[in-house]
Order: structure tokens, then C-alpha cells, then sequence
């Protein structure tokens, strides 16, 4: 692993945890568990398209661990990590095949990043009609997810073109 | 490496136009939920029902982060059935998402309190419709 590398991935993740700090301090709108922006996904998509999936699967980890300790509190780890983890998985095949462009790669990983979420909550609470949250999680993950894959990309054309001429 | 402009990809069309087929399909099976008429209470694995004509509150007692100070008495969550309709009046949890949602009657409708493990239903009891 490259020097830079390691100064650049330790960058991003400094500015998903100042995101994450961003977004506890924006109040609840919609009461229902699971539903928000996801700032700092902004730069695990940074890191997908800038490096790999092995990359960003150890980004979110960190992310999810700090973030964790941090502002959320401890019982939100597993919750967060599983939909990491799915959000990843999903992201990162769909950048592989050329069908997707950064909204859609974004908005999967939203939904599925909910998905994930819904699953422990279903395993811990061993209660199955938790899944009808699903129905909500995924509109409003669609329109978050479109709203940090634009953003995502507004960023990316930036950040190359800052990162090229300081090569 | 990543294009200047920024256009829908066939496969986001297709991804949002089945999510949302999913999201419509299944909310329409739910459109004609009826008035409840008991609530169901799950903390942990113990699970209590209430009917909703009576008003009444409710303390419980969740599971406990380790990082939170509850009460002493270890009620984390007070639940409250109010003119059949029920909500969560306080928790001690530190999101208060439970608490922000809003009173729920409608047989399936849920509040839960992911940190506590709390969940409550309104339901509707068919054996009580007959006795009534």
C-alpha cells in the first residue's frame, strides 16, 4: 500500500467522521428508525470509485466502529455494520458491470444498506413484521440515495482533478 | 474513469422502476387496515397484550446499553394508551425515535425502540369482535 495512499484513505475517513458528527446534529423529520441521509456514504463511494471494494469494506468498518464509539452509541454497531456491509457487496458488484452510472450504484446501496439494517433488527428482535418498515426505508432510501450519488459525483470531478494536478 | 457529464444508466432506471413496484404492489395490500382494538407489547421475549379501550400507562422495563443512565428502577420506556390510541411517552434511550413517532391505531401499526427492544403493535383480535 502506497504512502499516499494511506494518507489519502486516513483523509476520507477524518471527513466521513466530521459527516457523520454533521448529520447527529440535524434533527429527526420522519420518526421511523433507519431513515436518514447518509452523508458520510459520500466518501465510502469516494473510496469505491477511487480504489476497490476491499478498500471501501475496510473504510465503512472503520467508519462504523468510530462513529460508533463516538456519537451514535454501541447498540447501533451491528445495525450499522450489516448494512455496511450489504451496502458494499451491493455497490461495489454493481460498479463492476458498466449498467450502472453513480446515482444507481448510490441508491442500491441506500436500499440495501437498509435491508441489512432490517435483517438484524429482525434476527435481535425475533419479529418478522418489522419488515413492513421496509416499505418506507426503501423511499426514502431511494431519495437519499440519489441525493449522495449526485453529490458523490459533484465531488469526484473536483477531487480528480485537484488530485491529478498535485501528482 | 468517471464521465463529465452525469446521465441515468440503463440500470438505474431499471432498479428504481422495480424497487418501487415492490414498495407500490406492497403498500396497497396494506391500504385497508382497520381500527385495532388491543395492544401487543414485546419487551425482549416476554410479550404482553392490552386492549385499547382502556386507558392506561405503562412502564417498562427494556434492555439497557451499557453506555445509558435509566432511572433506578430500571424503566426505560413508558408507554401510554390514551383514547385507543397508544404512544410512548418517554424512553431513555438517546435517538427518541419511539418517542417522536406518532400515535398509532390501526390494526399492524408498530412503534418500536430498537436500543430497549421494545415493540409495540395495535392489533386486531377476532375473538373479540365476536363477543362484542
Amino acid at each position: 500500500m502506497k504512502t499516499s495512499r494511506i494518507a489519502e484513505f486516513g483523509m476520507l475517513l477524518a471527513l466521513a467522521l466530521v459527516l457523520s458528527y454533521l448529520e447527529s446534529l440535524i434533527p429527526v423529520v420522519i420518526a421511523v428508525p433507519g431513515v436518514k441521509l447518509g452523508l458520510a456514504n459520500i466518501m465510502t463511494i469516494l473510496i469505491l470509485y477511487r480504489m476497490n471494494g476491499r478498500f471501501a469494506f475496510f473504510f465503512m468498518t472503520a467508519r462504523v466502529l468510530l462513529t460508533g464509539f463516538l456519537f451514535a452509541g454501541i447498540s447501533t454497531i451491528l445495525y450499522s455494520f450489516v448494512g455496511g456491509l450489504f451496502c458494499i457487496l451491493v455497490m461495489s458488484v454493481l460498479k463492476k458491470s458498466s449498467f450502472f452510472s453513480v446515482l444507481g450504484v448510490s441508491m442500491a446501496g441506500a436500499v440495501f444498506h437498509n435491508v441489512g439494517q432490517i435483517l438484524v433488527a429482525i434476527l435481535i428482535m425475533e419479529n418478522a413484521h418489522i419488515l413492513y418498515y421496509l416499505l418506507v426505508l426503501c423511499v426514502t432510501g431511494m431519495a437519499s440515495g440519489l441525493a449522495i450519488g449526485y453529490l458523490a459525483h459533484l465531488l469526484m470531478k473536483q477531487y480528480n482533478k485537484i488530485y491529478e494536478r498535485n501528482r | 474513469m468517471q464521465d463529465k457529464k452525469l446521465i441515468f444508466k440503463k440500470g438505474d432506471y431499471i432498479f428504481a422502476m422495480v424497487v418501487v413496484s415492490v414498495v407500490l404492489v406492497l403498500f396497497l395490500t396494506q391500504l385497508n387496515a382497520k381500527q385495532g382494538n388491543q395492544v401487543r407489547v414485546t419487551v425482549g421475549k416476554q410479550t404482553e397484550t392490552y386492549s385499547l379501550t382502556e386507558n392506561r400507562r405503562i412502564s417498562l422495563r427494556g434492555k439497557m446499553d451499557s453506555q445509558e443512565q435509566a432511572s433506578s428502577d430500571g424503566v426505560t420506556n413508558v408507554l401510554v394508551i390514551e383514547d385507543g390510541q397508544v404512544y410512548m411517552e418517554s424512553a431513555s434511550c438517546p435517538d427518541q425515535v419511539c418517542v417522536k413517532h406518532k400515535p398509532i391505531y390501526q390494526d399492524g401499526e408498530m412503534i418500536i425502540c430498537l436500543p430497549h427492544q421494545v415493540y409495540v403493535e395495535v392489533d386486531n383480535d377476532i375473538e373479540n369482535d365476536i363477543d362484542n
